[in-house]
């Protein structure tokens, strides 16, 4: 609700309907037909003829007032009252007339009772003033306030409330008679100054409540003749809430005056000061140095805050340039976040915060649990506007509809790190009540429905569960944080592009240059072995027994390297040859595969038995391959005692003994890879040895033992499951045997085929 | 032309005359190529570079069919010039030349390659004379007595 509008927020309940502490919000302050009952109003329509007045009015101006005109009863027009000052004798009493045009039309003119009223000592002015321009800090400046207004406006006790940005309130400096007891830190709700009372303070920055112990003068006829309800917001003793007077005398206080301290346009405080035991009756001239006051300490107050504000936003930067000055120096991320975690913390004056990247995250301090810090992140990623960077929350248990159970934290504030769904910066901060200023929860008093008491207790069942507001200040310096990792982030992001870049142009350079160099060996190659034939056929017969098993040996040794130089080929060709990705069915792969091994398996009398079928994604002549070369060592490293047996099944990482470890792309938004198991009940590979099988060349067995080979077809064959985004790896089986693990990214489909 | 050429190119008009044409820059290739034909008494006739092998196709360009090659023997591996571009000229300049890529690896891409250019057939270099042999009396007895007279598989 703003200053100019709010007279039109909302449906206000009609003057008189009010009963209840919760109808406060509803109470239309602006529209009650009555006055204090320490003076006397006409109200006066164009032609200046009264058409409503008090009943006091007839006690000053005579008994028959209605259909009079003001000339007539105050000597001038009321027209010529407005924004004056005048002065009546009446009663033996002298009167101040001051004339206001009411916002719904008519000209109100008051006559006030200002009798106990005398000049202001000059001295407490002074005194006040030069306080107030001395102050060093918000609070000397509201001590000083409450200090100097006290003495020099001569109240019983003075409070200054200060309001949260959530309009709770809190009385911040007190200065009262020695008897009476200090409410010094008490808080109030935000409903305990309803809505369009802080507006009205916002128009009218003096507000004066001249005695409780008289009762409001009705304004009659109400409404008016014309119908309408009079607008009396801009009347000097426009009466107040019935609430706030009950409030008032349930404290015993008899008069108050309020001095709002505005700042940014809201009211952010009020100087209230308290007379026990007799009204307060002011004069224009008091009301226009308490209006003075009022703006002094606003100014005071806006200078001060802006500058404190000036000074915590450089301690928090500070903070975050730690921060930040630890991520430029980290390798990752979340190690440089999490490398200062007091700066992170203290940046945002929180207890606790998580950090999380890319599926991983780190704690520091006091922090929900992991179960409920997953249920935030998801509810956050759920709730964030596209585009948004900060989410603030300062009542989970509102936010989450009491759904989530966090313990003391009470409020968070969140920065998304990234697009990706679930890379969150967390701060936690606890409960307010657990806070010390809510140690002392006295109660004011009273069973009366509308007492103090009753009022504190709304507002504690309003603050339970709430934490201290997030200032602007921390929200920015955390958006901040946000947006240098965004830098960071991206500029990372560019090296390792750039890297990535390298490293494949690097690795397409060396699979060119094993592809060439393969190749080109073949040629000399070829031709030793041809020439070497040549000599044999041509001069075997000179050459003797000798002779001619030196040619053999020859020949023997290039057709070793032949084979090798056919293994290099393969493994730079597996790199070379694009992937032609279509649906394939594991079972036909199978066959396809012991289509190629057929011979042996018909030497071995081997037998295959595919367990569960699956649809994957993959490239058709390379995934062959790859089973080929499991099948073809499951019959060549058979057991001597054993008719070779192959069992081809499907299952997830979390089936082998591997489990999630190493495997690279483990994030939540990835779906885990398919694996297919291949075991046989050969003579298996020492565990010790698990790793050096798929190195090229490597041979764990005499080079003509079990029937030769390259030593390259494990290396061959991981590389193609590599290509397929996923690993080859072997595990024991128990009873003997290997169980070879092909895992495949289920991604495949999304790349479009070559 | 080649001076390792040692069978006679006929001159006849039967298909049993026409030689076959092998283009390598191998030297050891070529004279395993040279000695397992001549040993099987089918003409050939070798080319160590491209521009040879040209100029002798002009120059037979206008000769009666008999004079033309039966079949080439093409290798991809040559010195500065990208193989599959020279198979992609000589088919098309010879459509009706069967041209047998032999390749030193023969793998899936340049196979394909080689067949979508227009080649007859792709086939890795063997190892050894008897291997060599054996290749040479295939083909030979395919494109002499089993493929047609002229034009290419496709």
């Amino acid at each position: 609700m703003n200053a100019t509008d709010w007279r039109s927020d909302g449906a206000f309940l009609a003057p008189g309907e009010m009963s209840t502490l919760d109808d406060c919000e509803r109470e239309a302050l602006h529209l009650m037909p009555a006055i204090q009952g320490v003076g006397a109003a006409i109200v006066v329509d164009d032609d200046d003829r009264v058409i409503a007045r008090t009943a006091s009015a007839g006690d000053l101006l005579g008994a028959d007032v209605l259909g009079a005109t003001a000339a007539s009863l105050l000597g001038a027009p009321a027209v010529e009252s407005v924004g004056r000052v005048g002065a009546l004798q009446r009663s033996g009493r002298s009167w101040e007339v001051r004339g206001v045009r009411s916002r719904t039309g008519p000209i109100v003119v008051e006559l006030l009772d200002v009798h106990l009223d005398g000049p202001l000592p000059t001295d407490g002015l002074a005194g006040l003033i030069s306080d107030l321009s001395s102050a060093r800090s918000v609070d000397e400046l509201l001590r000083s306030a409450a200090t100097g207004v006290r003495r020099l406006l001569g109240f019983d006790r003075v409070w200054v409330y200060r309001f949260d940005r959530d309009d709770a309130g809190e009385i911040v400096a007190e200065d009262r008679r020695d008897d009476l007891e200090s409410f010094l830190g008490l808080r109030f709700g935000e409903g305990d100054i309803p809505a369009q009372a802080r507006a009205l303070y916002l128009e009218e920055r003096v507000r004066v409540v001249r005695d409780t112990a008289a009762p409001a003068e009705p304004i009659l006829p109400a409404p008016l003749p014309d119908g309408r309800w009079l607008d009396t917001s801009g009347l000097a003793i426009r009466a107040v809430s019935p609430i706030h007077v009950r409030y008032l005398r349930n404290m015993g206080v008899r008069a108050s005056a309020s001095l709002a301290i505005v700042h940014g346009g809201r009211l952010w405080g009020l100087i209230s000061g308290h007379l026990h035991d007799r009204p307060s009756l002011p004069s224009a001239e008091t009301e226009r140095v308490a209006r003075a006051i009022s703006d002094l300490v606003s100014m005071q107050v806006g200078a001060m805050e802006r500058a404190e504000a000036a000074d915590r936003r450089l301690i928090l930067e500070q903070h975050l340039g730690r921060v930040l000055a630890a991520v430029g120096a980290a390798e990752s991320i979340l190690g440089g976040l999490t490398d200062d975690p007091d700066a992170l913390l203290s940046m945002v004056d929180s207890v606790g915060v998580v950090v999380r990247v890319a599926g991983r995250h780190r704690t520091f301090g006091m922090v929900p649990s992991t179960a409920a810090v997953d249920r935030l992140i998801g509810r956050l990623d759920r709730t964030m506007p596209p585009g948004g960077v900060v989410h603030v929350v300062e009542s989970i248990a509102e936010w989450t509809d009491g759904s989530e159970r966090t313990g003391e934290i009470a409020g968070l504030l969140a920065v998304s790190l990234a697009r990706d769904v679930g890379n969150w910066i967390v701060w936690f901060r606890p409960e307010q009540l657990s806070q010390a200023r809510w140690g002392d929860r006295r109660s004011l008093h009273d069973h009366d429905r509308l007492s103090p008491a009753g009022s504190f207790s709304i507002h504690a069942a309003e603050v339970a569960g709430r934490c201290h507001p997030w200032q602007s200040a921390e929200i920015e310096v955390a958006s901040g944080l946000r947006s240098a990792l965004g830098t960071v982030v991206f500029q990372r992001s560019e090296q390792l592009a750039r890297n990535v870049e390298a490293l494949r142009a690097a690795n397409d350079e060396l699979d060119r240059f094993a592809y060439v160099a393969a190749h080109d060996l073949k040629e000399p190659l070829r031709g030793i072995f041809n020439y070497v034939d040549f000599l044999r056929e041509d001069h075997g017969d000179v050459l003797g027994e000798a002779g001619n098993a030196l040619l053999d040996s020859t020949s023997r040794l290039s057709r070793r390297m032949a084979v090798l130089v056919d293994a290099l080929l393969d493994y730079a060709s597996i790199g070379r040859t694009p992937l032609r990705v279509e649906p394939l069915r594991l079972s036909a792969l199978v066959d396809e595969a012991a289509d190629w091994t057929a011979t042996r398996m018909g030497q071995t009398g081997a037998t295959i038995e595919v367990v569960d079928d699956l649809r994957v994604v993959g490239d058709r002549v390379q995934l062959v391959q790859v089973l080929t070369n499991l099948l073809s060592n499951a019959m060549k490293y058979r057991h001597p005692d054993r008719v070779p047996h192959v069992v081809v099944t499907v299952g997830g990482l979390g089936d082998t003994e591997r489990g999630w470890d190493g495997w690279p792309q483990h994030q939540a938004d990835i779906p885990p890879p398919w694996v297919i198991s291949v075991a046989d009940n050969g003579i298996g590979v020492p565990a010790d040895q698990r790793t050096a099988v798929f190195e090229v060349f490597r041979r764990l067995h005499g080079r003509d033992e079990y029937g030769g080979g390259s030593g390259a077809g494990l290396t061959i064959a991981r590389r193609i499951a590599e290509r397929h985004g996923g690993d080859l790896w072997v595990e024991g089986r128990p009873g003997g045997g290997s169980v070879f693990h092909l895992a495949i990214s289920r991604l495949l489909d999304e790349v479009p085929a070559p | 032309m080649s001076s390792e050429s040692e069978a006679e190119p006929s001159t006849g008009g039967r298909t049993s005359d026409r030689p076959a044409f092998a283009l390598d820059d191998s030297e050891a290739d070529r004279s395993v190529l040279l000695r397992v034909y001549h040993r099987l008494r089918l003409p050939i006739l070798s080319f160590s570079t491209l521009d040879e092998l040209l100029g002798e196709l002009d120059r037979r360009e206008n000769l009666h069919v008999d004079e033309l090659p039966l079949y080439l023997l093409l290798d991809l591996s040559m010195p500065d010039v990208d193989g599959l571009s020279v198979l992609q000229v000589l088919c098309a300049r010879h459509p009706t030349l069967p041209a047998v890529v032999l390749s030193g690896s023969a793998r899936s891409g340049e196979r394909d390659a080689a067949y979508r250019l227009g080649a007859s057939g792709v086939i890795e270099k063997p190892l050894g004379v008897a291997a060599w042999t054996e290749l040479a009396r295939g083909l030979d007895h395919y494109w002499r007595h089993v493929a047609q007279p002229v034009g290419r598989l496709r």
